[in-house]
């Protein structure tokens, strides 16, 4: 039991990396980190071999690339300046 | 034994969100991946042991190029908002008092391995490597793009 | 004639994999390609509701060497319905998108990604089995954060990040849900699922469905998850807001979460209750926050979120008529909003702005698109006699049957909302005196979707009888059919 509570924790880990951070970068390891705990859960649950570690690979390339765009195009990595719709 | 690697990755995930320098937070994450792939070899699935290190280290050295060629180092915002703290917490006190009670009614890992048979789908495998196409055809559209003519 | 299933994801594949080649080998026919595609994909939704018999459900499956756990593509009235209104809306989308991604560069990736998006669409509405549902339902919501932020500037990247953050928590929240549902039932079919759930535990499914809950919501675009929608629907290219706001935001959200709701686990009391709270506050949030809105994309962004509260709540209640309105209304929306984005778009395309307040007396100056407009903000805010009209009637009358004074009353109050933003809409747009100049013609390509949806839009609304007994009946009884659905499949 203790495996799982660990791969939950794991996850609030992340999620709390995501709601608070304001760094893009960060908010991006913190999806990651939150990928790589449901990860660990499916692993423990049911040795899924794959892992989703494919998936990880693809959502990391897209967060990258809409990092790199946001830096481009905002020449901030501050996610709180991020606001130019409102709402 | 999963534990000991848990914690490692729980240790892992704390530095990747607080460490100041990115590249650290990088270099975390590549551990918290690092011990995903651990966990593998407990299981005895060494290819994907492999497979996994593979990606994790594919990942990391993404991150590092494109922090170098930018000139990243640090985390210029390290503090949110006070408000984000709270709702945080709130959501992870929350979310563990509704959780652990259910984690007791899964089976552990041991039984696994003997109470369900192994599935590994090739279907699923090629619904990954379409994700990996689409996303990199969004990188292809993005990084490419001179936007609207 | 199940071998047609597998073709609603392998085509769109295959086309998009040929518009990559093509693009590789820097030769022109992305758009024709991805027409043909979204034509034939239309083409065979339509022809399998002649050759499915009436209330069968047909069931294509994967074993073998492809999959040893037993794999299944699933067709019954719920998902026809779907897939029918998702094909044609995507096929709509990209004869409009000929002429007006002309002024976009990449356009060969555009295509690619709709019709991967079409892929993902798709193989959410078809599968039976949970994680290819997920593997599906992230390759439409990946398509779709790139497509959002396919024109690169700034609001587009930030609306991309918005939506990229936001929908990658919810798809997480979807796989710990499915994580537990394995770990409590050692597979990931559903029909298997739902005949060896564990009967007794209920704290824990409540806990599984709200995860699911959770995570679909904010796909759907529920209250408190509904952050992301306005900006990714606003800036996106305009038939990208059309399939977002028309079929994405249903299939990825709603029809999934129902799917799973009720024909896997049986829904309890408590999750329709919550339902039907969330429902109701996201018809009244996106109401109030629909009318003010300047822009026109904005302000019909707001109102696909007080609509889906429509859809939501009205499922939630439980009854034949509440379902069938909801499901009918999800159906009527999926039509009445691309009109609108649509010609959201032209309007833009023509005059150079968004802005209502830059905006007037078009009703001369572009005939068609202003009459369709018309056509489609009387027929969302449920004035007869167009489709709208008929499913808001359902669901206030179910409510009342049910008891539900309360949500009678909101779904009430939400279509006043919704004729008060849509009245702004045409005041602005279409009549007073003539502000700003319209720049160019609208090309043909663009019209001719435009005037489609604005007929069906009349045309449904003239024979709801005959859509309601051919389409959306039979999508009812599956609902209704609740976990009967896995003794149907016959396991595996």
């Amino acid at each position: 039991m203790y495996e799982y509570a660990g791969c939950l924790i794991l996850f609030l880990i992340g999620l709390y990396t995501v709601m608070v951070k304001r760094n893009i970068y960060k908010i991006a390891i913190g999806i990651l980190t939150m990928e790589f705990a449901v990860d660990f859960f499916l692993v423990f649950l049911g040795n899924r071999k794959w892992g989703t570690a494919l998936i990880i690979l693809a959502v990391t390339l897209i967060a990258l690339t809409l990092l790199i765009r946001a830096q481009a195009v905002f020449q901030s990595l501050d996610a709180g300046k991020m606001k130019e719709l409102n709402g | 034994m999963l534990n000991i690697i848990l914690a490692i990755a729980i240790v892992c995930a704390v530095v990747a969100a607080e460490s100041r320098d990115l590249r650290y937070s990088v270099y975390a994450l590549g551990g918290v991946g690092a011990c995903l792939a651990l966990a593998f070899l407990v299981f005895q699935s060494y290819f994907f042991a492999v497979f996994q290190l593979a990606v994790v280290a594919l990942i990391v050295y993404l991150f590092i190029r494109i922090l170098n060629n930018r000139g990243i180092v640090n985390d210029e915002a390290p503090h949110g908002a006070p408000l984000s703290y709270v709702v945080a917490a709130v959501f992870a006190l929350l979310a563990l008092w509704l959780f652990l009670p259910a984690l007791r009614l899964l089976p552990t890992p041991q039984e696994i391995s003997t109470k369900y048979a192994e599935t590994l789908r090739a279907y699923d495998v090629f619904g990954m490597i379409v994700i990996v196409a689409v996303a990199g055809i969004a990188l292809l559209s993005m990084l490419r793009n001179k936007g609207q003519e | 004639m199940t071998l047609f299933l597998p073709a609603f994801i392998a085509a769109p594949l295959v086309a998009a994999l040929a518009i990559m080649l093509l693009s590789w080998q820097k030769k022109a026919g992305a758009a024709g390609l991805a027409n043909l595609a979204a034509a034939y994909l239309f083409a065979s939704a339509l022809l399998l509701y002649f050759f499915r018999p009436f209330n069968t459900v047909l069931l294509f499956n994967l074993s073998g060497w492809l999959s040893p756990g037993g794999n299944s593509l699933v067709l019954d009235g719920l998902s026809h319905l779907h897939l029918l209104v998702a094909n044609f809306v995507a096929w709509m989308a990209a004869v409009y998108s000929i002429d007006y991604m002309k002024k976009f560069a990449n356009r060969d990736n555009y295509y690619a990604l709709l019709l991967l998006m079409i892929t993902g669409i798709n193989g959410v509405i078809l599968t039976g089995d949970f994680f290819t549902l997920f593997v599906f339902l992230e390759i439409g919501a990946l398509s779709a954060y790139a497509l959002v932020g396919f024109g690169n500037q700034r609001a587009e990247i930030e609306a991309a990040f918005k939506y990229f953050v936001l929908g990658e928590i919810a798809s997480l929240f979807i796989l710990l849900g499915l994580g537990f549902v394995y770990g409590l039932t050692g597979t990931f079919n559903m029909a298997q699922v739902s005949q060896t759930f564990p009967t007794g535990a209920v704290a824990i499914k409540n806990l599984i469905l709200t995860l699911f809950v959770a995570g679909f919501g904010l796909k759907a675009a529920l209250v408190p998850f509904h952050a992301w929608l306005p900006d990714a629907h606003t800036s996106s290219p305009s038939p990208i807001s059309a399939l977002l706001s028309g079929v994405i935001i249903k299939t990825l959200g709603v029809y999934a979460l129902v799917r799973i709701l009720y024909n896997v686990f049986g829904v309890t009391n408590q999750i329709s209750f919550l339902l039907m709270i969330l429902g109701g506050t996201t018809v009244i949030v996106g109401g109030l926050l629909s009318v003010g809105q300047k822009d026109i994309k904005r302000l019909m962004a707001y109102s696909s979120i007080s609509q889906i509260g429509n859809i939501v709540a009205a499922i939630a209640l439980g009854s034949p008529l509440g379902i069938m309105g909801g499901l009918f209304h999800a159906f009527n929306h999926a039509l009445m909003k691309p009109l609108l984005f649509l010609n959201a778009g032209a309007i833009d395309r023509a005059t150079g702005t968004r802005d209502l307040r830059k905006l007037g007396g078009l009703y001369s100056r572009l005939p068609i698109i202003s009459a369709a407009s018309i056509v489609g903000s009387l027929a969302i805010s449920g004035l007869p006699p167009f489709n709208g009209f008929w499913s808001k009637l359902f669901i206030i009358i179910a409510s009342a049957q049910a008891g539900n004074i309360a949500l009678a009353v909101v779904v009430a109050v939400g279509s006043i909302l919704t004729l008060a933003s849509y009245l702004n809409f045409m005041k602005g747009a279409f009549f007073g005196p003539a502000v700003g100049e319209v720049k160019e013609a609208t090309p043909l390509s663009m019209l001719l979707p435009i005037v489609v949806l604005a007929f069906l839009c009349l045309g449904i609304g003239l024979f709801v009888p005959v859509v309601s007994q051919y389409l959306i009946n039979p999508a009812v009884v599956s609902i209704f059919n609740g976990i009967g659905y896995g003794k149907l499949m016959g396991g595996n």
